[in-house]
């Protein structure tokens, strides 16, 4: 029996195991309408089910893509009673880090304490490469964390609209190198732990051992999780033209040496000139050309992943309206004779 | 007798000398000897990579995305087959590495250590007294022992070395060690014209 795989995310929109849903590609290939499109749709679909869109792009557009403001605390789309959306802010992340170590350690007239004031730790950290991706992180393991202890809102399935390739692969990578660091830590705390106590100051008797393991509990369980294709899964976005394939195909081989379930890809902004009888113009047409070509290579390539192909819309896809009329290709295929019409209505609203 | 252990000692000097020689051979013997399979493995795999490399390089990723794209992938997995026979065959040299320098201990080192302190005084050939210096023939008929024990000696017995015969005569632990000085020469010079 043959087995033909959809071009459409329908089993992922109605899948009712998925807790964690990443989507990343190349910088500008549609990354956050293709999540928001995809959390609607989940939503949508799954009217008893909470969901959590989370940005961790240093530079978010959820805000701008739903035309309304979010922040660092998870907050409801207006006219969606079960999708919340949150964006992580590293500096704010950071400035509350150095707040903390104030109230921990520094007393005004203390040489650490007026350095700590001056914001001093968030400047250090900040500089740290990798810090976005290690704090965003740090956040998905605090929401677990609080779904344990039953505080807050608790969501079913949590959607990544993830920063541009590199700094989602280190995102990514962060429980395995994690979990290599804590375990070699381990080894060395095993024998200088007292000591390393000690060094800490008896009086605040923090327990270093304790923090770490509890840590490395956490790590291995999200490790445990991401790996785990019916709780885990990675969209990939682009574009048909040969950089963002090439990108493409890189993050779908990392992510598989990370035993990450990867099977969807969203082709976006095609143009499928010659269905398009309103402006069918030659630079569309030769433009349409060069994209079926890579699109021939996609079939080719991808043949057992779910590839969809999205239309470039007249306008940008902007609010909730325009995000739930351009989202349900995702769920129902793009077929451009019928449903061309869409890529100039989405124009017409503002 | 004396002919025999000779005979035995040039031997050993000579095939330790050799294997010495092919020691930057020694992957080669010993993957002949220890790790075939592995290496043929490591060849073969090392060919098919250079292969799928150079076909790879010979069209544009642009214009056949596609095939560019399989033959990375094959070279991707490629690579880490690569990566694992390389770590195979390092085990298995390792091994061959050790089972090689204890048969050379056994079989060549010790005996030649042996036959240096047991045979170490056996009179090899003569030269006529007066030939070098006394003190160099001391060395000459007792070996280096004599070098070193020479203050002893003079502690002793003080006074000059009295001849004892009219011939002096040259010990196997000497002779052994010139003959090693003579090869290493030899091997220096052919290393010089050859390089």
């Amino acid at each position: 029996m043959e087995y033909t795989v959809e071009s459409n995310l329908h089993d992922l929109i109605n899948s009712k195991t998925h807790k964690w849903i990443f989507v990343g590609g190349k910088g500008g290939v549609g990354k956050t309408t293709s999540s928001c499109s995809i959390s609607i749709q989940m939503a949508t679909a799954q009217p008893n089910k909470q969901f959590l869109l989370i940005s961790t792009d240093p530079a978010h557009n959820l805000s701008d893509a739903f035309g309304e403001k979010f922040g660092k605390d998870a907050r409801k789309v207006t006219g969606m009673d079960n999708l919340s959306c949150m964006e992580i802010d590293p500096s704010a992340a950071l400035k509350d880090m150095n707040d903390m170590a104030v109230a921990q350690n520094g007393s005004v007239g203390d040489g650490l304490g007026d350095l700590l004031q001056g914001g001093a730790l968030a400047d250090i950290t900040g500089s740290i490469p990798g810090i976005d991706e290690a704090l965003s992180f740090m956040e998905v393991m605090k929401h677990i964390k609080r779904q344990e202890e039953g505080e807050g809102e608790k969501y079913d399935t949590v959607i990544f609209d993830t920063a541009p390739t590199g700094h989602t692969l280190r995102f990514l990578q962060l429980p395995q190198t994690l979990s290599q660091l804590l375990e070699k830590f381990g080894d060395i705390a095993g024998k200088f732990g007292p000591m390393l106590n000690s060094f800490t100051g008896g009086a605040q008797n923090m327990d270093i051992m304790g923090k770490m393991n509890e840590l490395k509990a956490n790590v291995e369980k999200i490790k445990q999780q991401f790996t785990d294709p019916d709780l885990t899964t990675f969209v990939c976005v682009c574009i048909s033209e040969f950089l963002s394939l090439y990108e493409t195909e890189r993050l779908i081989q990392e992510l598989m040496s990370y035993d990450m379930d990867v099977n969807s890809i969203i082709v976006n902004q095609l143009l499928f000139a010659e269905d398009d009888s309103e402006h069918n113009c030659r630079r569309c047409q030769s433009r349409w050309k060069m994209q079926k070509k890579y699109l021939d290579q996609i079939d080719e390539l991808y043949e057992d992943f779910h590839v969809v192909k999205m239309p470039l819309c007249a306008g940008e896809i902007r609010g909730l309206t325009n995000l739930k009329m351009f989202s349900q290709f995702l769920n129902t295929g793009y077929a451009p004779k019928v449903d061309g019409k869409i890529i100039y209505e989405l124009e017409e609203q503002k | 007798m004396v002919d025999s252990i000779v005979l035995v000692s040039l031997v050993l000097v000579v095939v330790l000398r050799v294997i010495q020689w092919v020691s930057h051979y020694k992957d080669y013997v010993i993957d002949s000897i220890w790790s075939k399979p592995g290496a043929l493995k490591l060849r073969e795999l090392s060919r098919k990579l250079h292969g799928l490399k150079t076909e790879q390089r010979s069209i544009s990723a642009q214009d056949e995305y596609a095939r560019w794209t399989k033959l990375n992938r094959q070279i991707l997995q490629l690579e880490t087959q690569v990566k694992d026979a390389q770590q195979q065959l390092k085990q298995m040299r390792q091994t061959g590495e050790k089972s090689l320098s204890r048969l050379r201990l056994v079989m060549l080192t010790a005996p030649l250590l042996l036959l240096r302190f047991w045979k170490g005084k056996t009179v090899v050939f003569s030269v006529p007294q007066g030939m070098f210096p006394r003190f160099v023939e001391t060395v000459l008929s007792q070996g280096w022992a004599a070098m070193a024990l020479a203050p002893v000696r003079y502690v002793w017995a003080p006074g000059a070395f009295k001849p004892l015969q009219i011939e002096t005569p040259v010990c196997l632990g000497i002779w052994i060690w010139a003959l090693t000085r003579v090869l290493d020469t030899v091997e220096f010079v052919a290393r010089s014209l050859t390089a």
